[in-house]
């Protein structure tokens, strides 16, 4: 279960994850996501109520990075938690995204 | 200038450590290819990659499974020698698949060179023997007896092993492995790689190859019937229980999922497992 709070402020989205983010949570996230690139400068989430996430949530990440970068763009992560740090480490998702407080 | 040289069996040894052992071990099979570029200093970029359906009739295609670049000129000069072997080899279509750990640079450089670049997940993914030995599906596995179909493979005559191969390549099923049948059974790692069997033979192959570097890499996971939904999963407990007798806990495993059997297996007995971030690219040449 997972509840995406978006806030746009002009070319920068701002997106709240609540829950988890698994394979039924995703489409909500892909959803939200959908349509938001064009014109975007930056995308940030904010990991700070986010509990969990599995691969399923990672591909998600791993394709809203490829779109920021499509569009030269800045895609952050802010808040994330030591559990989901480490998925990160482990999986290699470090060397991909950009963390921020 | 630098001496474009083609790596093969003759000359490996000179650039063995410029590609890692566990790349070198490969130069010398049939659809296995190398250049390094090499100036006064050494090799300053080198390149491996397997040509796919050479002998089939689908389009032939290239994998370029590693790139280095240690002097820009270098590079440009081995590309351009690789344009005319693959034109030489009637290639069509070139693909990429290179680490986004530390690959900013290359994948720049290979944007240049035409190959669209971009943020992927690898089929691959690679878990620490212990992991695998705890994960719930392993454990609910490992409170059944194996079924007496499945066996280790160094409990087979090579006739048979033979056989089973001939059968996976009449289905199309070469695993990881294009020159399957070509590739003696002792490329497998014997006590830990198994196979399933019923009255027909062989139906299906849990083989595993140990690289030098000591990461155990799977090369062909199929199951040929459909009792692969329970066949595969004990071939895999098979497997770990192997692995658990011989090798440490911290042995990686390399779970590659290159066909549906694979990925499913993986994904269940994985469900936090994610391939490795790569960028991926191609070009048609």
């Amino acid at each position: 279960m997972i509840k995406v709070n978006k806030e746009q402020n002009g070319s920068e989205l701002y997106i709240s994850l609540e829950g988890i983010l698994d394979t039924p949570a995703t489409p909500a996230l892909s959803d939200a996501l959908e349509g938001c690139y064009s014109g975007l400068t930056k995308l940030v989430f904010d990991f700070k109520d986010l509990e969990y996430l599995t691969s399923a949530g990672l591909r998600v990440l791993l394709t809203a990075q490829q779109e920021m970068d499509d569009i030269e763009g800045e895609m952050i992560i802010k808040n994330v938690s030591d559990d989901i740090m480490e998925v990160f480490e482990l999986t290699g998702f470090d060397d991909v995204l950009t963390f921020g407080e | 200038m630098y001496q474009i040289i083609d790596i093969n069996e003759d000359n490996l040894e000179l650039y063995t450590s410029y590609l890692g052992e566990d790349l070198a071990e490969n130069i010398g099979r049939s659809y296995y290819r190398g250049l390094v570029a090499v100036g006064d200093d050494g090799p300053q970029s080198g390149m491996v990659w397997l040509v796919k359906h050479l002998d089939e009739e689908a389009d032939t295609e290239s994998n370029i499974i590693w790139v280095r670049c240690d002097a820009k000129e270098a590079f440009d000069q081995m590309m351009e020698a690789y344009s005319e072997r693959a034109r030489s080899e009637d290639v069509v279509r070139s693909h990429v698949f290179i680490p986004v750990k530390g690959g900013k640079e290359m994948k720049a450089m290979l944007i240049e060179k035409g190959f669209n670049m971009r943020l992927s997940e690898s089929d691959v993914v690679v878990v620490k023997l212990s992991e695998l030995s705890e994960m719930p599906l392993m454990k609910k596995l490992k409170k059944a007896p194996i079924p007496d179909s499945i066996a280790p493979l160094n409990s087979l005559t090579l006739r048979t092993f033979r056989k089973g191969v001939s059968k996976c390549v009449m289905n199309g099923k070469y695993g990881l492995c294009e020159d399957l049948s070509e590739l003696g059974i002792y490329w497998f790692e014997d006590e830990v790689s198994c196979v399933s069997s019923d009255d027909n033979g062989i139906n299906g192959f849990f083989l595993f190859h140990l690289r030098p570097s000591g990461v155990m890499a799977v090369q062909l996971l199929v199951c040929l019937d459909n009792t692969f939904k329970t066949t595969l999963p004990f071939m895999m407990r098979q497997f770990v229980t192997a692995m658990e007798e011989k090798y440490g806990p911290d042995t990686l495993v390399e779970l590659d999922r290159h066909n549906e059997q694979s990925l499913l297996l993986t994904e269940k007995l994985l469900p936090r497992g994610f391939g490795i971030p790569i960028y991926a690219g191609g070009r048609n040449e």
